[in-house]
């Protein structure tokens, strides 16, 4: 071979081998920018301020069947007061995941809305945190999608909040460069899916394709001669034309199902359990099942009902566990989520070491929370995903593990945590991981 | 005794001098607006009391108002939540809204009325024809397809 064919041909293939697209068996065209390990993760913000003796300390008996193992009796003046459920689904997620019992919330002010912060954006705050503005910090859901590769619509991250009071506005912060560009589609499913909602909503002017295509022109003609002289629109986050349509189609079907009846028991364990939590945990499984997205945050809120009825949060602590066992059993059978999900669930605060004096009926002591009682402080966090991915049945006991983990665990197993653009204070849970 | 006096005269002059005011009652000029010079954004709040009284001609009610902004804030696609809330509007009972035969009949006409009645402007003539040709085209748009493509347009958020 001549020398000059030789140096031609060797010139072709490596340019061959660096330009073919690689196959994967997940049938992505190319990698992820970082290595993935997993390729969903639901991060359930079991929140409403939860104290660990309740919850992993079993203070008042095995409150969480369907997270923690063990049969132990609810406190006998309170066991009456607490809806009587049905087993769990499935077995308890301990078994197949890591728990942190000595998780913390090491800094700032214990409210809620710091302790959303924080779990979303991976930063502590303080007190100039306004309830009424959205975070100085990017959300998870903006790194997410601005930092990894290929980019990621609006679809492949959710915000689904208990309700539609300042929780919304985490769905993306006012950071420069991030922003509604890269937030989060946000849902409040409890204030939409009801009967008002139904009323408001559930009944839109429909248009066939002649008449949708002939709409698309008066748009297009109006706007093309419309100037708005400097002044843009406030839509928030947005979505392509075609995924609002498969947005809209889901909205109809559950306004359907809504009228039909099928949302009023839809677990088939009686209509009276199913609280705001086990709503929002419903809807959520919805959304799963239909979009299948990368990333989802849920939060639950009950348990707040603490401050002035210490049995009513034992009851809703009952039911949000209840709710997340059956989350994940969801998640176990949905083709495109089962095996390749990590979900972690964590509060967003714990809640003070003595009562205050608002009595409930069982003669019980409210719970506060306040930045100076070191148990508001001290959280659980859960992590379960699939077998060859998170070591399952283990238990870390000593203090590890902070909130503001939370973020860069979650970059780190959707391959995104070495591409961030901003600087994050928290660690990898490493300890979760095989 | 003169000097008193001349002080007297001259106190009175000064006293007397006031500056007359003028009062002036006319018509200010008032520019008719063309839809380029929309340049404020309405707020979302305003955006939905408008969208109503310009569909039902009254005020929207606190009840109403508040069930529309409770699915508002559900909802982090402004611009989906939008059009779910305007499509709804137009198939509540109550819109003030011409018939489907009459549109027909008279597709100019309308224009110029659903123009100046949610665009708070006239028509041009390309406009006119634009919408008219369309309506002539396919016999099964109802008027309140037309009011949502109207109110759906970037100029019916500013004003």
């Amino acid at each position: 071979m001549k020398r000059r064919d030789f140096v031609k041909q060797t010139a072709l293939t490596a340019a061959g081998i660096i330009g073919m697209p690689y196959i994967l068996p997940t049938g992505r065209l190319f990698g992820a920018s970082g290595s993935r390990k997993a390729n969903h993760v639901v991060f359930c913000l079991f929140a409403g301020g939860i104290r660990n003796l309740e919850s992993v300390q079993k203070g008042e008996g095995n409150l969480m069947r369907g997270l923690l193992r063990g049969t132990e009796a609810i406190s006998p003046d309170i066991a009456n007061s607490i809806a009587k459920l049905p087993a769990p689904l499935i077995a308890p997620l301990q078994n197949s995941g890591t728990l942190f019992k000595q998780f913390r919330y090491q800094s700032g002010p214990s409210g809620h809305y710091n302790g959303h912060t924080t779990a979303l954006t991976g930063q502590y705050t303080d007190n100039s945190l306004s309830l009424l503005e959205r975070p100085s910090n990017p959300t998870i859901f903006e790194l997410y999608r601005k930092h990894s590769s290929p980019d990621k619509s609006a679809m492949n991250a959710w915000w689904i909040s208990h309700t539609n009071d300042l929780y919304p506005i985490l769905n993306y912060s006012n950071y420069p460069g991030y922003g509604p560009a890269y937030g989060a589609n946000q849902l409040s499913p409890n204030s939409l899916f009801n009967n008002s909602g139904r009323n408001t909503f559930g009944n839109p002017l429909q248009h066939d394709v002649d008449k949708r295509l002939g709409l698309e022109k008066m748009n297009a003609f109006l706007n093309g001669g419309f100037n708005a002289a400097g002044s843009s629109l406030n839509s928030g986050i947005s979505n392509s034309d075609e995924d609002r349509a498969k947005m809209l189609s889901f909205m109809d079907n559950m306004y359907k199902q809504y009228a039909a009846g099928q949302h009023a028991d839809p677990w088939g364990i009686g209509a009276q359990y199913m609280n705001g939590d086990m709503r929002n945990i419903f809807y959520t499984e919805k959304v799963l099942q239909n979009f299948q997205p990368e990333l989802l945050v849920v939060n639950m809120f009950g348990v707040d009902t603490c401050h002035a009825n210490f049995t009513g949060y034992c009851d809703a602590l009952q039911r949000a566990d209840w709710a997340v066992n059956h989350l994940w059993n969801t998640i176990q059978n949905t083709p495109g989520l089962a095996n390749d999900t990590v979900m972690i669930v964590a509060p967003e605060i714990g809640r003070n070491g003595s009562p205050n004096t608002v009595l409930d009926a069982n003669g019980r002591g409210g719970l506060d929370h306040t930045t100076n009682d070191a148990m508001s402080r001290e959280l659980f966090c859960l992590m379960i995903g699939p077998p060859g991915v998170v070591q399952s049945n283990y238990e870390v006991n000593q203090v590890y593990g902070e909130s503001i983990d939370i973020v860069p665990t979650i970059a780190n197993i959707l391959g995104f945590d070495k591409e961030l653009g901003v600087s994050l204070p928290g660690k990898v849970l490493e300890e979760a991981f095989i | 005794m003169k000097k008193l006096l001349l002080y007297l005269v001259l106190i009175g002059l000064f006293a007397s001098c006031k500056k007359e005011i003028s009062n002036v009652y006319d018509i200010a000029p008032v520019n008719v607006r063309q839809s380029g010079e929309k340049g404020n954004l309405k707020s979302d709040l305003q955006f939905i009391s408008i969208a109503y009284s310009d569909l039902f001609g009254k005020q929207i009610s606190t009840s109403e108002l508040n069930s529309l902004l409770s699915g508002y804030k559900a909802v982090g696609d402004k611009t989906l939540i939008i059009d779910l809330i305007l499509r709804n509007l137009l198939v509540k009972p109550g819109i003030v809204k011409i018939d489907q035969a009459t549109m027909q009949a008279d597709p100019e006409a309308f224009i110029q009325a659903s123009f100046e009645r949610f665009l708070v402007r006239e028509p041009t003539e390309m406009e006119t024809w634009f919408f008219a040709n369309l309506i002539n085209e396919n016999n099964q748009f109802l008027p309140e397809d037309i009011y949502y493509a109207l109110m759906r347009a970037e100029e019916y958020r500013h004003y």
